[in-house]
């Protein structure tokens, strides 16, 4: 069993499979790039079938449509993340030990000696330690190798933290993705239409549409979205913004937690939630009265600009008046009639804008079809009248749940940094002592050149014997 | 013709000369002409530096957005680069042969260009948008000079003891080159990295939703794991010099269509640095 682990471990921790396995990755994106991507049977993918009927099973059947869900890709991502984790572990057991060593090096017990060494260099007679010393020390500053006297010895190390770039760029790495997997299991996001003026609490209700992960929940945190202001068009630093929502979040007592303007690079943050303005339209507020001239019913109905439309908008959804019984007796479609120019409907608020109230019977037959001017009301099924109170803004804001981001920057950063100190500082000690134990003086030489290092072990022993005019006796 | 147009037609006109420069003088060994091709190229970046700061100033961002501006700025990175790594270590100057050739031609592509005014829109107004393309800039400027590198290395090594051995003994020993080439590279991926990292957060932080698989995003992750692939070869399987010398080759220009190629070919949300999506002040 144990072979078979170690076997399977080298397997997975191997530069070759790595690179396979990142290669595949790369040419599963490249590929992915080049098909449209979502729901094979909607019409950018169906079109493009028809224009490679050749390759179209093919890729059909791999999912390259859904390329970056597809089990082919989270196979190989999952692979990619367990050899990294094995890697990781690899390349923290060398940081320790390259650390220690650069550690040890230095100590005045460990300085290389005429007997324990890597390399020996006699010098010629005459020559005496500090002089013998200084010529290395120019020698290996030539070579690019700033080195400080210790006593008898020079010694050049990098930092005993050098080493661990790499191990920490991997394993925040295999954070990055724990990171992200966690945050597909407990995000939420969706969308919420609110009029101007409305209040909609922060629960599944009011939600639109709603994807969450399977560990999402929903914590009762009382918030509310209050939509204060709608500006069409707002400017901020000199810059047009656009149309503009000003939100506030209510807490469960209704006090005012945070109040601000919010569009593209200025969401609302408030603890995990966060809140953009993704798009808007028009809501028609409608009022049902009964016979008796009492309301009994109000909502706002949230219309979408839609250029293929009759009137320029379209309802998100109708409004159904019930009968006592709660039965359906009709749905209320409004619509606000834009004012078209050039063919195209201008996507914007009419002055004055009267709605189109349309009421079908709960088998679709066309009941009312009316334009009410605001203030005015048209007699719907079931003996009430419908009036429209008036003609404004909606907002769709997204709202984004999910606390695992602020630790998905952190491990990104983290990356950033131990990569940098990978790429930025050397791996490396050479300690050169004079040793005068016998009649001449002797450099005895221990070396280490790991990463990043300007020279070699060959061009250092040359050029020091070189300056010395000695030879060099390399001892393996 | 503004005097932004001219000083970049100028620096256009000291690259190529520059160019020309250091053809002849690898190809016929004069030093002193090599010299004067690095003092060219260095004086080639001051008519382009007026330009970019000139259209800097009048329109109030830097150079973000358009073909002409970001094929100017990744120009003016990377033969800044070049110019401080050659002033470093002067034995490298016979590299100018590889990257000047890029450097003139990546201009000469935005002189090209419409060079039409776009104003930051409100999606592109954020700090972020500085940090994330200075990355990209400076990414892509590191992995062209590995690029030029890299194609010094494969003309001396293919030569073996022929001419352009002889042309190219100026340049530290093979190793050394090759050393610098993986140097580079790792910094290019660093950088492309943190280009990635900024991206995302400003994604995040703009659309609430960090990585969309957008095109852009998918290439520019492409792009990082093609110089990863590298690193894995160099580092952990010790692969020869020439063939990863060939492999940094191959790889810029994938680099490159990463940064400028992308909206032209795909539809992406990203439209909107090249000026598509919002609309142009003439």
């Amino acid at each position: 069993m144990s072979v078979v682990f170690r076997r399977a471990v080298r397997f997975l921790t191997s530069a070759v499979f790595v690179s396979v396995i990142l290669g595949f990755i790369g040419v599963w994106s490249i590929v992915a790039t080049m098909v449209p991507q979502g729901d094979p049977t909607m019409g950018s993918a169906l079109a493009w079938a028809e224009a490679n009927p050749g390759i179209a099973p093919l890729v059909d059947a791999v999912g390259l449509h859904g390329a970056f869900d597809a089990p082919v890709f989270l196979v190989a991502v999952g692979l990619l993340a367990v050899s990294t984790v094995l890697c990781s572990w690899q390349r923290t057991r060398v940081a320790t030990k390259r650390s220690r060593a650069l550690r040890e090096a230095v100590k005045p017990e460990n300085l290389p000696t005429r007997v324990e060494h890597d390399i020996l260099i006699d010098c010629p007679e005459g020559v005496d330690a500090p002089a013998a010393l200084s010529a290395a020390e120019q020698a290996l500053r030539e070579l690019g190798i700033k080195t400080k006297r210790v006593d008898d010895a020079l010694v050049a190390t990098s930092s005993p933290l050098a080493p661990w770039g790499s191990p920490v760029f991997h394993w925040a790495l295999v954070g990055f993705m724990a990171f992200v997997v966690i945050g597909g299991l407990v995000r939420g996001d969706g969308l919420i239409g609110i009029a101007l003026g409305q209040v909609k609490p922060n629960v599944p209700a009011s939600y639109g549409r709603f994807d969450a992960g399977p560990w999402h929940s929903w914590d009762d945190d009382g918030l509310s979205f209050r939509l204060d202001d709608f500006e069409p068009r707002f400017t901020a630093g000199g810059i047009d913004r656009g149309p503009v929502p000003t939100l506030s979040v209510l807490d469960a007592e209704g006090n005012v937690l945070k109040t601000q303007p919010v569009y593209p690079n200025k969401m609302l943050h408030i603890g995990a939630l966060k809140v953009s303005a993704p798009a808007y339209g028009l809501s028609v507020t409608l009022s049902l009265v009964d016979e008796n001239g009492t309301e009994v019913g109000r909502a706002a109905q949230l219309l979408d600009f839609e250029q293929s439309a009759p009137d320029g908008t379209v309802p998100l959804e109708p409004l159904v008046i019930t009968d006592d019984a709660g039965a359906s007796i009709a749905l209320v479609h409004a619509t606000v009639p834009l004012i078209a120019e050039g063919g195209r409907f201008v996507e914007w608020l009419p002055k004055d804008a009267p709605a189109r109230i349309v009421a079908e019977s709960t088998d679709g037959e066309v009941l009312v079809d009316e334009l009410v001017e605001q203030g005015d009301a048209v007699d719907v099924p079931g003996g009430f009248q419908l009036s429209v109170v008036d003609v404004g803004w909606y907002s769709r804001l997204s709202v984004v749940d999910d606390w695992t981001v602020p630790f998905v920057y952190a491990w990104m950063i983290l990356a950033a940094i131990a990569l940098s100190v990978t790429t930025f500082t050397r791996q490396m000690y050479v300690v050169v002592a004079a040793d005068r134990g016998s009649e001449r003086v002797s450099l005895a030489m221990r070396m280490r050149l790991w990463r990043h290092v300007s020279t070699t072990r060959g061009e250092i022993t040359e050029a020091i014997g070189r300056a010395l005019d000695a030879e060099g006796d390399e001892v393996a | 013709m503004t005097l932004e147009i001219i000083a970049m037609w100028v620096a256009l006109l000291l690259y190529v000369v520059a160019t020309v420069l250091f053809v002849f003088g690898v190809i016929f060994t004069k030093e002193r002409l090599l010299g004067k091709a690095l003092a060219v190229t260095a004086a080639g970046l001051v008519p382009q530096v007026f330009a970019v700061a000139v259209r800097w100033i009048r329109l109030g961002h830097g150079p973000y957005i358009g073909y002409y501006e970001l094929a100017n700025a990744l120009t003016l990175c990377t033969v800044a680069l070049f110019v401080y790594s050659t002033w470093r270590n002067r034995r490298l100057i016979t590299t100018g042969i590889g990257i000047m050739p890029v450097a003139a031609m990546m201009l000469g592509a935005a002189m090209l260009a419409s060079k039409a005014d776009f104003p930051i829109t409100s999606s592109l107004a954020s700090y972020w948008l500085f940090i994330h393309v200075v990355f990209a800039n400076v990414a892509f400027a590191a992995l062209a000079i590995a690029f030029g590198y890299a194609l010094v290395y494969i003309i001396r090594e293919r030569s073996g003891d022929g001419p352009w051995a002889r042309r190219l003994a100026s340049l530290p020993a093979q190793e050394v080159v090759d050393d610098l080439v993986g140097r580079f590279v790792l910094a290019g991926f660093l950088l492309w990295g943190i280009m990635i990292v900024t991206g995302a957060i400003w994604a995040n932080e703009s659309w609430g939703r960090y990585w969309s698989w957008d095109p852009i995003e998918t290439w520019s992750l492409i792009v990082w794991i093609i110089y990863a692939i590298y690193l894995h070869l160099r580092y952990m399987l010790h692969i020869p010099g020439e063939k990863l010398a060939w492999y940094a080759v191959a790889a810029m220009p994938i680099a490159l269509f990463c940064l400028v190629g992308i909206p032209t070919v795909f539809d992406t949300i990203h439209a909107g640095y090249i000026g598509e999506m919002e609309g142009q002040i003439q």
